[in-house]
This record gives C-alpha cells, sequence and structure tokens, in this order.
C-alpha cells in the first residue's frame, strides 16, 4: 500500500495545475470548518472571560419603569423582604442613575451620575486604576468626592494625574464641586458601562438629591456562583407574587447570561458547520470528476496493468488510494490556511488565539473519508474494464 | 494440473462481438493445439481474427462459445481474480506498441509484473535489474521509455514479459514497429528464451516473420488452417 500512496502522489505531481483545480472545494470547506470553529472559540473564550470578570455570582434586576411599579418599589422595606425571604443571598445593592453635566475649566459635557452603595463597586470587580473605593464616612456624610471612570478621566483630565482634582457636577440645576478620589480601569462589564460615568455614593445621593430614594437597579448578589440561578429563580418568583404578573422586570444572573450565550454560539457554530460540511459535500464532487477523467485518461494504462496480472481489486485499490491522498491533500492544506486565516483574524479582533486541534483532526479524518466514498465509483469503473477495451483506447 | 505436452487447446472457440445493430464473428470455431515448448506463429490478414485469438489463449477475453483450455483446466470455470493470476504467472505479453507506461522508468516497468504478485520491493528491483542486463540494457534502468529507441522499448517489454518466468510468451506483432534488423534480434531473442523451455505463440501479418517459428497456422475470416 506505500507503493500506491507514492504512486498516487506522484500522480498528483504530474499535473499540479489540476489536481489543485480539484482540491479547491475540499480545501475551502475545511478551511471554513477551522475557521468557524478556531474564530468561535476565541470569540467564545473572550465574551467568556469578559462576563466571568463581571461576577458569575450576579443576579442584576433592571427595568425601564422600574420606579413606576407599585406593587414592588425596592426601598428598604423591599430590601429587608428580600435578605429575610431569600435564601443565600450575602448583599443586596441598591442603584440610582441621573444624567448630569460636567465641567472642568473649558471642557464641558454630560454623563450618568451613578449612586452607589458601599461595597458594589469592589463586588461588581470595577477595578481601580488608581485611588481608592468608598468608605463608611463617605457615604455616611454624604460627602463631595466621586469616582470618575476611565473616559471621564482621559476627557477631563487629559494631563493625566485626576486624583484630588475638582469636578464641577451640575444635577437638577445643582451645583456641586466633587473631589475625584478614583479612576477605574477600562470596563470590562457587561452591565456597568463605567468609563463614561461619574460615581457618588449613594449616601450623596440622599441627602443632597432625593431623599429615601427608590432604586434605579438592583444588584443581589448570591453567596457563591453555585447558587446564583437559585437567587434568580427565587427572585423572579418573589416579583411574580408581589405583582402578580410575571416577566415586569428584566432579572438576570450573568450565570444564565453566559448559558444563554453558550446556547446561541453552540447552535451558531453547528449551523455554519453545517454550511461548511455541504462545502466539503461539494469538494467531494469536485474529487469524484477529476477521478472519472483521470480512470478514462488512463484506460490504456488499466488495460496493460490488467493484462499483466492486476486483479480487479488491485486496480479499484490504486485508484481508491489516488482519490484518497487527493482528498487528504486537500484537506490539508484546508486545515493550513484555516488555521493561518483564523490566526489573523483573531489576533486584529484582539483575542486570544487557541489551536483548533480536534476540529482538525476531525477534518483530516472527514476528508479521508470523503475522498474514499467519492472515488469509490471511479475506483470500482476502472476495476471491471475489459482488458482488451481498455488496451484499444486512446 | 497435468503433466501432459498440451499446454493451451481452443476447442471449438466462436467469438462474436455486437457492434451496436451488426454481429461480427471474429472468430467461427476455432480448434487449436499448442505443445509445451513450441514456437507457433498464427499467420492472417488485418481483420482475421488473429489478435482476437491472441485474446481468447491468454484469457483477456472470454470466447462467446467454445472452451479455453490452460494446462488442462477450462478458463470458463476460472472467476476474476484467477484469471488475473494466470495473465500474472502463466502468460506473458508482448504488444506492437510495446506498452510500456510511460511516467515509469524502464526498471519500474520491469518490476510491474512482480508487484502483482506481492513480491517485496527490494527483490523486484533485485530480479528485474538482472532481467534488464542480461537482456542488455542494464545502463538504461532509469530511463523512461521515451528515451529509448524502439527496439530497446521492445526488449524491455519482452524483459518484463519474461520476469515471472511464464509458460507462454504470446507476442502480437513484435517487431511491426521495428526495421528489419532490429526485428530480427528480437526473434533470436525469442529464440534463446524458446530454448529455455518457454512456449512462443507469435501472431503476425508477415510471412516473413511467420516463416521463422517453427510451426505456422494460417487464420482468415475467423477460421484457423494448420499450414
Amino acid at each position: 500500500m506505500m507503493e500506491d500512496i507514492i504512486n498516487a502522489i506522484q500522480s498528483f505531481l504530474t499535473n499540479k495545475t489540476r489536481s489543485i483545480l480539484s482540491l479547491l472545494g475540499i480545501v475551502i470547506g475545511v478551511a471554513a470548518v477551522i475557521m468557524v470553529t478556531a474564530i468561535g472559540e476565541s470569540a467564545s473564550a473572550d465574551v467568556k472571560s469578559t462576563i466571568s470578570q463581571s461576577g458569575l455570582d450576579m443576579v442584576n434586576i433592571r427595568g425601564g419603569y422600574m420606579r413606576k411599579i407599585r406593587a414592588l418599589q425596592f426601598d428598604e422595606t423591599t430590601r429587608r423582604e428580600i435578605l429575610q425571604t431569600i435564601p443565600n443571598v450575602k448583599n443586596v445593592f441598591y442603584k440610582n442613575e441621573i444624567n448630569g453635566n460636567i465641567k472642568r475649566g473649558n471642557i464641558e459635557g454630560s454623563a450618568t451620575i451613578g449612586a452607589v452603595e458601599l461595597d458594589f463597586m469592589e463586588e461588581s470587580k470595577l477595578e481601580l486604576d488608581y485611588g481608592r473605593y468608598f468608605e463608611e464616612t463617605d457615604d455616611e456624610l454624604g460627602a463631595l468626592c466621586a469616582i470618575i471612570g476611565q473616559g471621564i478621566a482621559t476627557s477631563y483630565f487629559p494631563e493625566g494625574e485626576a486624583l484630588g482634582k475638582k469636578l464641577t457636577i451640575t444635577i437638577r440645576k445643582a451645583r456641586f464641586s466633587l473631589e475625584v478620589i478614583g479612576v477605574l480601569s477600562t470596563s470590562t462589564s457587561i452591565f456597568e458601562s463605567s468609563d463614561s460615568s461619574v460615581y457618588v455614593t449613594r449616601g450623596f445621593y440622599k441627602r443632597r438629591i432625593k431623599p429615601n430614594p427608590i432604586a434605579d437597579s438592583v444588584v443581589v448578589q448570591a453567596v457563591s456562583n453555585k447558587y446564583s440561578v437559585a437567587v434568580e429563580n427565587a427572585i423572579k418568583a418573589f416579583a411574580e407574587k408581589k405583582t402578580g404578573e410575571s416577566d415586569t422586570l428584566f432579572i438576570m444572573s450573568m450565570q444564565t447570561m453566559l448559558e444563554n450565550y453558550e446556547k446561541t454560539t453552540a447552535t451558531l457554530n453547528l449551523l455554519l458547520s453545517g454550511v461548511a460540511a455541504i462545502s466539503l459535500l461539494v469538494g467531494g464532487i469536485g474529487i469524484m470528476n477529476i477521478m472519472i477523467v483521470s480512470v478514462t485518461e488512463r484506460k490504456r494504462e488499466i488495460g496493460i496493468r490488467k493484462a499483466l496480472g492486476a486483479s480487479q481489486a488491485d486496480i479499484r485499490n490504486q485508484f481508491l488510494i489516488e482519490s484518497a491522498m487527493l482528498s487528504l491533500i486537500g484537506g490539508t492544506i484546508g486545515i493550513l490556511v484555516g488555521t493561518l486565516l483564523s490566526f489573523i483574524v483573531v489576533k486584529v479582533l484582539g483575542w486570544k488565539f487557541s489551536l483548533p486541534i480536534n476540529a482538525a483532526v476531525i477534518s483530516f479524518i472527514f476528508s479521508a473519508f470523503v475522498g474514499i466514498f467519492f472515488g469509490l465509483s471511479p475506483a470500482m469503473k476502472a476495476a471491471r474494464l475489459d482488458p482488451v477495451a481498455a488496451l484499444a483506447s486512446e | 494440473m497435468s503433466e501432459t505436452n498440451e499446454l493451451v487447446r481452443l476447442q471449438d472457440v466462436w467469438k462474436i462481438f455486437s457492434m451496436g445493430e451488426s454481429k461480427v464473428q471474429a472468430l467461427r470455431g476455432i480448434n487449436l493445439s499448442i505443445m509445451r515448448g513450441e514456437i507457433l506463429s498464427i499467420m492472417g490478414p488485418s481483420g482475421s481474427g488473429k489478435s482476437t485469438c491472441m485474446n481468447m489463449i491468454g484469457c483477456l477475453d472470454r470466447p462467446t462459445e467454445g472452451q479455453v483450455i490452460i494446462n488442462g483446466r477450462n478458463t470458463a470455470t476460472m472467476n476474476e481474480n484467477e484469471l488475473s493470476l494466470f495473465r500474472n504467472k502463466t502468460v506473458g505479453f508482448v504488444f506492437q506498441q510495446y506498452f510500456l507506461l510511460p511516467n515509469l522508468n524502464v526498471l519500474e516497468n520491469v518490476m510491474l509484473p512482480l508487484r502483482y504478485q506481492k513480491i517485496p520491493i527490494e527483490e523486484r528491483r533485485m530480479r528485474a535489474e538482472e532481467a534488464l542486463v542480461r537482456i542488455g540494457l542494464g545502463d538504461r534502468l532509469t530511463h523512461k521509455p521515451n528515451e529509448l529507441s524502439g527496439g530497446q522499448r521492445q526488449r524491455a517489454a519482452i524483459a518484463r514479459a519474461t520476469i515471472t518466468k511464464p509458460a507462454l510468451i504470446l507476442a502480437d506483432e513484435p517487431t511491426g514497429a521495428l526495421d528489419s534488423e532490429t526485428g530480427h534480434s528480437v526473434l533470436d531473442l525469442f529464440r534463446e528464451i524458446n530454448s529455455e523451455g518457454t512456449t512462443i505463440v507469435i501472431v503476425t501479418h508477415d510471412i516473413e516473420i511467420g516463416r521463422t517459428a517453427a510451426r505456422m497456422v494460417r487464420i482468415k475470416d475467423g477460421l484457423l488452417q494448420e499450414d
């Protein structure tokens, strides 16, 4: 069989242009499968790490009309209820958001002002570039201090160091001069777009903007990642009981989000792989075509071999190995091309690249099968040629 | 299976080809007996059925009617694999157009029949080289057929035909494409092979060639007659 393989490669090299053209379908099919898998995996890994960084133990509750739902207002009573009735809850964080104008010297603009509670930023994994988080005194006294996002820092403090400097915020016609005590790193969180936000303590909000406020959004932190889905379901039940309806609010844990994402990408991957597989089959038809041509062109050779004593099986195997080799060469080229292209795409998009080894191995084996399957009919035809007629050809 | 001196017998062999609507009777009841060790020429004009007759003897084709008996065995009882084996071990073909494979070199061409016996490659190479040296082509081993003269190609083809030490050589117009001097040297080669015990059957239309054989039969319009 080794000889047949060498002969097949020689045959391939004899007419390189034609061989390569007939491989094109397989190359494209395999390259497509590799690319879908590799790029898909990299994108997936990237999103997953982002979601994970946002804290898989968090359950987000929000809704544009949240404050308008009479039956369920997120005030201190509700907070107590949640903490008492829902098990495995570590923290309940209330947050308020309001638009405001910002000014520093000549630089003016607007931003979202987020009023957050203590430990919220730390638990939400909002990383500090420099400075510090809010402390109890900041909150209790409603101190005139703020933590700003990376985008705000670059816009209003282009010189760099924002720490200790002042920012003028206007909220509902009330003007405040806030000291910057911390600057956040570039946002990686899905739910908190901190880059263009200015954060103050909720204590500040209660004292200076609106007393006894109802939350605009809530984050419930489960005791551990393990319980986040349970907590999510419990909150949904809680909300339904209160309002009498389901789906009045957006309640979702990061864990569920992750699972939803994985389901969607899995379906998408499957679909795209299906398309790529069809391309592979088309490639197989290309192989079959070229083998039919090859057999027709080599009828005399087949006749000679039969006269020398080749059995039908010998002839059949010779051509089967040729078509399998053709496919495998195509598959290999496809794997190389696919890997190279996915590497380029992934790097350009700034993700991490991982070698799609499983996809490569499966594609390689699959190419061999395609070659054998589509090469079978021409090979059988060759094997069954009448020696006399074959010798008389050409 | 038998120890008789008769190697091949064609018994009342008919071969009828259907060409679309019409039928062509290439062989019409041929009776021929070929003994071990003889040199036989089958002479006939173009279209006489001589090549078809050779195909019957070499089992490249099957008769429409009648029997072909080789070594006492009726070829009708042989399946495809047994026929391939027969063609490999018992018969060696030599064609007018040499029919060497163009993309293999001379050595590889001569090695080819041994490959179908599943003999390991080193042994094949050795035996083929030996045969080519003996026949005077030792310095042309790596040449491709198109780099050889007609006479050299035919000698390579003869080396290929004899490599499996067959009992029978079937030659179809072996000197047809060669000049008379080269042709004669090929016939000398056949005589030499025959002297070692191989039966030779030469099919030709040239009476000069036909006469060089010890026994000659004529074939015309599918009918055979001894000379």
